[in-house]
């Protein structure tokens, strides 16, 4: 029997190489649903891949599997909560809150707070459309966490924000920082000449090339915009 | 059919002496169960035999799988691949794919009559090149039809999620390859239990239990027979066949056809059936009218 089979299967495959340059997958923003993904984890850190997935229009599968490689490759931490923040970008102290906003309705009753301080759960739940129900879980939730606070009015209990979301924006800065230029360096590490359009403290803007191919990734840096506006 | 030895430790008996040649297997397994070691050592088995081994990475580099392979004790794969017995090769699925969809109907062409064996490690990344999952079907039920008419193959394959099998990424190359051996980790609280399951393998009687398995180092994956087909009794067919006898009504031909098929059984093959139910449904398919 004729041999070197494998050889020939080497060569035949080697003939591809000319559309997916080698090495290409190892460089992991270079790949567009990774790139969307990672996007995402920067707008809502500590989401769960199923989150990830809704949000970047792709099966739960395939967005735990670009995870988990972004995972492998140190660019994204993985918690003990099964939810996913890139690495450096928060305060490890701080996933509960993104965690919390993350919860069902509470971002949105957050939201209802901040612009009308003073609402009672019968507003919140008129203004947003949900079951007052609902209103009063998530309410608690993040009256729990500090959130907001609340005062008892005759019969009525009325909500207000609290300071806490924007000491810790305040604070988020410098790491936005740090984690911007970490990840620049790390995008050179993995020789895809990252060159930087735009760094502001609220984004990031690089452009990577690997070879003919070249992409922009488009970051934000303040992963409390999506909350405070 | 003609079998070819696994390479897998206990896991042959399971398979009523291991894979069909030319036949195609998936293996698939959550991260940790030991998939990337299992496909290892059915290559490193047939290179004992004298075939030629291809290992197809999809995921990891060579360099990586092959640091892994000499870690685990297997250093002699590195003389292989000098000789050029074993190749490994290292690929993206898009690469994969367009091979498959453009070269592979030449190359087997070409080594028609070759009997290698080859991995494909995982073949997640190859689904994965189309969302289309007509195209996924076509893609890999291709795939595996060319690919056996040079060798035995076997593909792993990711598990994600709940491990039920249901993924529509799992149930595809599960209907299209004729064996599927599923593996089952869990790492709780510094404990590991790894278990696996046959869920299918065509013209085989198989084991359809869980067998505990553990991987160590220097041997690979060695399964727990448990106790599948252990000193395993024939009371059952011995007991048809003779009830068979008794039975004028049953054409004779007839009678010597199923006590044929009885002689190869054992009571496991009846799981709870009772001979004269059994008896009573030949009759009533065949029995004639005196």
């Amino acid at each position: 029997m004729p041999r070197g089979i494998g050889r020939a299967m080497e060569r035949a495959l080697a003939q591809e190489e000319g559309e997916a340059p080698p090495g290409a997958r190892e460089s992991l923003l270079m790949h567009p649903q990774r790139r969307e993904l990672f996007r995402f984890l920067c707008l809502r850190p500590c989401s769960t891949a199923g989150e990830l997935a809704r949000l970047a229009g792709l099966s739960p599968n395939a967005a735990r599997w670009h995870l988990e490689k972004m995972a492998g490759a140190s660019l994204v931490v993985r918690d003990p909560e099964s939810t996913f923040y890139p690495k450096g970008f928060i305060e490890p102290g701080d996933g509960v809150l993104f965690r919390v906003l993350g919860e069902g309705g509470a971002r949105e009753v957050f939201r209802a707070v901040l612009e009308g301080p003073g609402s009672t759960q019968r507003e919140i739940a008129e203004s947003l459309g949900v079951s007052r129900q609902s209103v009063f879980k998530s309410a608690a939730l993040l009256e729990g966490h500090k959130l907001v606070t609340s005062i008892e009015d005759g019969r009525f209990r009325r909500y207000y924000p609290t300071g806490l979301l924007f000491q810790r924006r305040e604070a988020h800065r410098p790491r936005a920082k740090a984690f911007a230029d970490a990840l620049v360096k790390q995008l050179h590490a993995g020789g895809l000449t990252p060159h930087v359009l735009r760094q502001t403290d609220r984004q990031l803007l690089v452009r990577i090339a690997r070879g003919k191919a070249a992409e922009t990734i488009d970051l934000t840096l303040d992963p409390y915009t999506t909350v405070l506006q | 059919m003609r079998k070819v030895r696994t390479g897998i430790f206990g896991l042959n008996p399971l398979l009523d002496g291991g894979f069909n040649e030319k036949s195609t297997t998936v293996v698939i397994g959550a991260s940790g169960a030991g998939k990337t070691t299992f496909a290892t050592q059915f290559i490193r088995r047939g290179l004992v035999e004298g075939q030629e081994g291809i290992f197809v990475s999809l995921d990891e580099n060579k360099e990586q799988i092959i640091r892994e392979a000499v870690e685990m004790g297997w250093g002699d794969i590195l003389e292989y691949m000098d000789n050029e017995a074993l190749v490994f090769i290292d690929a993206s699925g898009r690469e994969f794919s367009n091979f498959i969809r453009k070269e592979l109907p030449a190359f087997v062409e070409d080594w028609h009559g070759a009997n290698a064996r080859i991995a494909i490690d995982p073949l997640t990344p190859v689904m994965w090149t189309t969302k289309d999952m007509y195209e996924q079907r076509d893609l890999i039920g291709f795939m595996l039809k060319e690919t056996r008419k040079v060798g035995t193959v076997l593909a792993t394959l990711e598990e994600h999620g709940t491990g039920d099998l249901t993924g529509s990424e799992t149930v595809i190359p599960m209907y299209l390859s004729d064996s599927v051996i599923h593996l089952r980790y869990k790492a709780m609280e510094g404990n590991q239990s790894r278990r696996l399951k046959i869920v299918k393998a065509r013209s085989t009687r198989h084991s359809e239990q869980w067998h505990p398995y553990q991987i160590v180092k220097g041997l690979g994956l060695i399964v727990d027979q448990g106790e599948f087909r252990r000193g395993s009794s024939a009371k059952i067919p011995i007991q048809l066949k003779a009830l068979l006898e008794q039975k004028k009504a049953l054409p004779p031909a007839m009678r010597e056809r199923v006590a044929k098929a009885l002689d190869l059984l054992t009571d496991d093959d009846f799981r709870g059936l009772k001979p004269e139910e059994v008896l009573t449904y030949i009759l009533q398919e065949y029995a004639v009218e005196e």
